[in-house]
């Protein structure tokens, strides 16, 4: 199985790759990491990318997810799909789903992509609000159907936040009679747009309710012959550890630490490398393929090195709770970017079910504080510091769907 | 890692007792230890995790495990999965 490899050996390569064509998107949603809308200035020509791809099949990729903005905006979107698969490379896409008509469906079919996920967050009103866009839900759910007609296996992905959660049992049902066949889920991390909006973000302690929850309709889901995963970032090390990462939930599987720079690359459309698609550029930049060679980048750059040598330097890069913990060889302070967004450094994850249990335990929970706004870069951060207050301290006011979208108005019109 | 038989959280190598529902771990220790040595004689790895990004999208090797849930499905063609199999083997 491609994506399913030993993370304990020595041998990293870039197996999984995800790599955004272009930052223009056809949506400005409310809680995009990457702040997407324009293309970035120098994206890759056509030209570049191909020469990224032939150091990818060197460097034995074995899969390349492409995104953006939409990565079906850039001029030579289906060239580097076919480059890929040439390669023997798999290739799939996730997108906002707007603009894939039965056309491009086809034309996706046609250059070798076999499946794509679609970002839904939501049911309608929530998806279209977080989407900044009143017919993006109808527009992810015809793209979902044009991609059965075209045969390409549809899934889905879903950032779980405060406007959403409450929906995870109702939007599975919902996902299941759409014939989905896999469902991602995450956790929404205050990056880039999302950081603006710290009244969306999860409160850790949040998890304690969202991972049980998830669990169960795993296991509904395994019934329904559909895959649910969560991503790096949701988590980590409660009682449905093995069953949320487990492929067929039986295999015992676990967050074995973050594996950017190791088994995972990202790669921005302007050929900035870094160890993760969602990691800070201005701290774990690794270098550009149109200075030196991605093989290059790979082999001798000093931030893939130092991501990689993680598992050696555990306990001394940690700090916070995770210094203590007792999963942190194994977890290593869960996802580096989550972490970072947080606190502009990686090594304590406030986000995890494991520690907001221990805490609730002793009566107390933790709460993110925005102390600084992000900067308003793609894959920027806030600051935040963390606020221990009793466990039953009352829950501040989270506005409703209606003043988030007076809110927003407001914010438009000024 | 080994999981507790009570509540199937994961023990840390050197705990007593699981850190999640802190039932002493001894003789679940003891169980899912050879458990954990047939698994590996077996040839299946304990340590393999399915790479996910949170940019990416879900993985594609649970169609390999799971059975066409459609007529409209079982009609796509899967040509690529026999392709892989053959490399894989």
């Amino acid at each position: 199985m491609h994506r399913r490899l030993d993370v304990l050996n020595n041998k990293s390569f870039p197996a999984y790759v995800v790599w955004e064509l272009t930052l223009r998107c056809d949506q400005r949603c409310t809680h995009c990491g990457s702040r997407a809308a324009l293309p970035r200035p120098n994206e890759l020509t056509l030209e570049q990318a191909l020469l990224v791809i032939k150091d990818l099949i060197a460097l034995r990729t074995r899969e390349v997810i492409l995104i953006g903005g939409e990565a079906y905006l850039h001029e030579g979107f289906f060239e580097i799909i076919k480059a890929l698969r040439a390669g023997g490379i798999e290739v799939g896409l996730t997108t906002g789903g707007r603009g894939i008509d039965l056309e491009l469906a086809f034309a996706l079919k046609a250059a070798g992509i076999n499946r794509v996920s679609v970002s839904i967050d939501g049911l309608e009103i929530i998806h279209d609000m977080l989407r900044a866009n009143k017919n993006s839900f109808k527009n992810a759910l015809n793209a979902l159907k044009n991609l059965k007609q075209a045969h390409i296996r549809p899934a889905v992905n879903t950032t779980i936040n405060r406007l959403n959660k409450a929906q995870l049992e109702e939007l599975y049902d919902f996902l299941k009679l759409q014939n989905i066949t896999a469902w991602q889920v995450q956790i929404l991390a205050p990056l880039g747009r999302a950081a603006d909006r710290p009244d969306m973000l999860l409160q850790p302690y949040d998890l304690l309710d969202i991972i049980p929850r998830l669990a169960l309709i795993k296991k509904r889901a395994l019934e329904d012959n559909i895959l649910i995963m969560s991503g790096n970032n949701l988590g980590y090390f409660g009682p449905d550890e093995a069953l949320l990462r487990s492929l067929d939930g039986k295999t015992g599987d676990y967050f074995a630490g973050c594996q950017a720079g190791r088994y995972i690359l990202g790669i921005e459309s302007d050929g900035t490398i870094k160890g993760c698609p969602s990691l800070q550029t201005y701290y774990y930049a690794a270098g550009s393929v149109k200075e030196k060679s991605l093989t290059e980048i790979w082999q001798s750059s000093e931030e893939l090195l130092s991501l990689r040598s993680k598992t050696k330097n555990t306990k001394k890069e940690l700090w916070g709770f995770c210094k203590t913990c007792d999963y942190a060889e194994v977890c290593q302070g869960g996802c580096t970017f989550t972490a970072h967004a947080l606190f502009g450094k990686a090594g304590n994850n406030p986000y995890c079910f494991y520690r907001a249990q221990v805490l609730a335990r002793k009566g107390v929970r933790e709460r993110l504080v925005r102390t600084h706004p992000a900067l308003n870069k793609p894959f920027d951060h806030a600051l935040f510091r963390l606020q221990v207050e009793d466990y039953n301290a009352p829950e501040p006011a989270e506005p409703s769907v209606g003043q988030m979208l007076r809110i927003r108005r407001n914010k438009e019109q000024a | 890692m080994i999981q507790c038989l009570s509540c199937s959280g994961f023990i840390p190598e050197n705990s007593l007792r699981c850190p999640n529902c802190l039932r002493a771990g001894n003789l679940s220790n003891k169980i899912s230890s050879q458990v954990k040595i047939a698994t590996k004689i077996a040839g299946a790895s304990i340590v393999s995790m399915t790479l996910m990004a949170c940019y990416g999208a879900p993985p594609d090797d649970f169609m390999k495990v799971r059975k066409p849930y459609s007529k409209e499905e079982s009609e796509i063609p899967q040509e690529d999965d026999k392709e892989r199999d053959k490399e894989e083997r």
